[in-house]
């Protein structure tokens, strides 16, 4: 072990790191991306507000859940939108 | 200037964005190497294996970060944290051979030769000079990371000081 005259000195001088790989390797052992919640409750949201929409207007709790079902995701969300405008637009026209 | 630790971590948070973080660590991975090699007593390969896993943890845990303290303030509490996980898990990796091996003479071996030093002392000895020495953080954020009171840090401080002192500087009147 050699001799430092200055210790302190020397520990005030970390020194720079470079990365290298050191980065690469960081963000090659994270985790895997977590699932995000938000697609989920978007397509329970489209569902219920069409199943809410359709029961608004009338319409069968059952067959409205096979039509939406029936339609996929896209679907779901486009008739949940729609559903819900009309219930807006029925509710408005009753006052 | 790029934007803030802050602002970073909040992308973070909010969409798990990857650059993000990448620019975190970059930033900071020099000051949570240098750190964690004077903590591992010069084990390079043991304080970058440390360093990455300290990484990982801000990533898990970068929502519980309030903002309270500066971000380097928390990872170095948090570099800290791993490195006593593995201390209590196994016995240092650094040999007494390899603290009494002769140094060609260098800036890069003195570097060396001070951190193979800090094997001399008491882990809260290396603590405190290893933080109170690490970039960009003040005493009290040393203390902070360190989970003691800022006399507490002095203390070890001097204590871990004149070790090094004893064990590093040349007797007067020696060749």
């Amino acid at each position: 072990m050699t001799t430092i005259p200055d210790p302190e000195a020397a520990l005030r001088d970390a020194g720079y790191l470079d990365d290298r790989k050191f980065t690469d390797g960081v963000l090659a052992a994270l985790p895997p991306r977590r699932a995000r919640p938000r697609t989920a409750v978007l397509l329970a949201a489209g569902a219920v507000a069409g199943l809410l929409g359709a029961v608004t207007l009338g319409e069968p709790v059952v067959e409205a859940a096979l039509v939406l079902g029936g339609s996929g995701v896209a679907g779901m969300l486009i008739a949940g939108a729609v559903m819900v405008l009309a219930a807006g637009t029925l509710l408005k026209s009753t006052r | 200037m790029g934007p803030s630790d802050a602002d970073l971590a909040a992308r973070v948070v909010a969409s798990d964005d990857r650059h993000a973080f990448a620019q975190l660590v970059r930033r900071h991975q020099s000051a949570v190497r240098s750190v964690l090699r004077r903590l591992c007593a010069g084990d390079s390969a043991l304080a970058d294996d440390l360093a990455q896993e300290t990484f990982v943890r801000v990533w898990k845990g970068l929502r519980s970060w309030r903002g309270g303290a500066r971000f380097s303030t928390w990872l170095h509490r948090i570099a800290v944290n791993v490195w006593l996980s593995q201390s209590r898990r196994s016995a240092p990796r650094v040999t007494e051979a390899d603290l009494e091996a002769p140094s060609a003479a260098g800036a890069v071996e003195a570097r060396r030769d001070l951190e193979r030093a800090f094997a001399f002392l008491r882990p809260e000895e290396r603590m405190a000079l290893a933080l109170a020495y690490a970039q960009d953080l003040t005493h009290e954020e040393a203390a902070e990371a360190a989970g003691w009171p800022v006399g507490t840090l002095k203390t070890h401080l001097l204590r871990g000081k004149e070790k090094l002192r004893q064990r590093l500087v040349p007797e007067e009147g020696a060749a």
